[in-house]
């Protein structure tokens, strides 16, 4: 099964994006029969690219996920991105309307699962992300990367405090970790938002 | 020779439980269900009558249907693909009645349709969103949630057959309009298989559960035949649905049936039929976002 694929960038330059426009599979995405076809497809290309990459899902155009579709695709591809089994990868959710999100919710949520959905220039997490987590994602999405002594310093926290709240969004794929060397010859860790250039 | 099994004049949910408890076949003959006095079916009843034909038909080799006096029952039946599917298993009596249809239209989103593999599911809501869609802009009614929360229940209970039954089934979704004006669909889905029971004794101690606990279990998110993660989210969607759209759902299965209808669930015992059975259906207006919705 072909996927048809849109290139682009996000904001950090190491972290490549690719966009499938999910209609291009049907407008009615039901079973997990059809999904283990659509997932089978998705994962050889996750597979296949060897650098750090977000994949974008962009449902515009479909008319119908249901919760067996979006558990086989959605949730099975991004354990196995969360397990590291294709390697840097992260999804990332476009084009659902409020019903179709609703379905998709309801799958993260059964296996208690966050994937941020990108829609106008606008994102959110649907599934479950904890409020102080979304408080730094907030600070990621908005300044593109950060380190925990920004976090610490911009929400008065302890450092470490602010270490294990971006190593959990790292985690829970909410956000890429790439590591820095610093200027005095240290190392750091650098946590960029997984949204496109244009957002 | 012939035995008449006479039907209910009406033929839904209860009456098809109520006409089980006096149901026997007798050896040797054609066993003819009769809808000679048939007056009213539902999509459950067309299910129910559909689905007694192929037990009829697995248990005593020779069955026939007797199709109704009444030109109108006579010519829905035949509208709705229910003579035609039963032609390839029943002797269809009397034999001068076959062709007659008439030109009344019902709203049908999905006349009775076999469903054997999980491609048919697809084909299923794919064709239902179509016909739901060509309605909507006739009467420029703007929401589509009720449209994927139909679809969405749809596709998973006809998921169910294919994956859990280890049969084939039917289903069949029709949308009426009720006295005060009100709209709603219904659909319906039947199957001989292993019926629910069946089903979850592979993973779980159902010799000590009630059928009513089989169900109960079945409608509970998580619990399923496959014990991989993410499984068993289906009935308990289904269920939500309901509760959430003002929607009923009647489900059947061995020797029980469960009725549920916002947040209450009513159990019946009845008497025993192979498979599952479902009824679903939800109202056009009773969106919990607070928009009209639905099909007009």
């Amino acid at each position: 099964m072909e996927v048809p694929l849109v290139e682009g960038a996000t904001r950090d330059p190491e972290l490549t994006s690719h966009r499938v426009q999910m209609s291009g599979y049907g407008k009615v995405l039901v079973t997990r029969k059809s999904g283990e076809k659509v997932r089978l497809a998705l994962s050889a290309l996750l597979d296949q690219r060897r650098e750090p990459m977000v994949l974008e899902l962009d449902f515009a155009g479909v008319a119908i996920v249901d919760y067996s579709f979006a558990d086989e695709v959605i949730v099975r591809v991004l354990v196995n991105a969360l397990a590291k089994s294709y390697g840097e990868k992260y999804l990332v959710l476009l084009g659902l309307n409020p019903d179709l999100e609703e379905n998709v919710a309801v799958s993260l949520q059964q296996r208690g699962y966050g994937l941020l959905v990108q829609d106008d220039g606008r994102w959110q997490v649907i599934g479950n992300c904890k409020d102080h987590l979304l408080q730094a994602l907030e600070m990621i999405n908005q300044r593109g990367c950060i380190t925990a002594r920004d976090l610490a310093d911009d929400q008065e926290l302890a450092i470490n405090t602010a270490s294990n709240r971006l190593m959990d969004l790292y985690r829970a794929g909410l956000a890429y970790r790439s590591e820095r060397i610093l200027p005095g010859g240290g190392k750091q860790f650098a946590y960029s938002s997984l949204l496109r250039r244009d957002v | 020779m012939y035995h008449f099994l006479p039907l209910p004049k009406h033929l839904n949910v209860q009456s098809f439980d109520r006409f089980l408890q006096e149901f026997r076949l007798v050896d040797g003959v054609t066993n003819v269900l009769s809808l000679r006095d048939l007056e009213f079916v539902d999509p459950y009843g067309l299910i129910g009558l559909f689905t007694l034909l192929r037990h009829c038909r697995r248990i005593a080799h020779r069955v026939g249907l007797y199709l109704p006096r009444s030109g109108h029952v006579l010519s829905y039946l035949r509208r709705s693909n229910l003579v035609d599917l039963a032609e390839d298993i029943a002797e269809i009596l009397p034999q001068h009645k076959r062709g007659t249809v008439d030109e009344r239209q019902e709203e049908w989103l999905l006349q009775m349709t076999p469903v054997v593999q999980e491609d048919d599911v697809s084909e299923v809501v794919a064709e239902v969103m179509d016909r739901v869609q060509a309605m909507l802009s006739k009467s420029l009614a703007q929401s589509s949630r009720i449209l994927v929360k139909f679809c969405g229940a749809l596709s998973e209970l006809c998921q169910n057959i294919p994956q859990h039954s280890q049969d084939w089934g039917v289903v069949v979704v029709q949308a009426y309009r009720r006295a005060d004006g009100e709209r709603f669909v219904r659909l319906a889905l039947g199957d001989l298989g292993i019926g629910l029971r069946g089903s979850l004794a592979e993973r779980y101690p159902v010799d000590q559960w009630s059928e009513s606990d089989v169900i109960r279990a079945a409608f509970t998110a998580g619990i399923s035949r496959m014990a991989d993660e993410g499984r068993g989210l289906g009935l308990a969607q289904v269920k939500a649905t309901v509760q959430e759209m003002g929607g009923t759902l009647h489900i059947r299965s061995g020797v029980a049936r469960v009725f549920i209808r916002d947040a209450d669930e009513f159990h019946f015992a009845v008497p025993f039929f192979p498979g599952t059975q479902i009824a679903f259906e939800l109202p056009e207006r009773r969106d919990t976002r607070g928009s009209t919705s639905g099909v007009r």
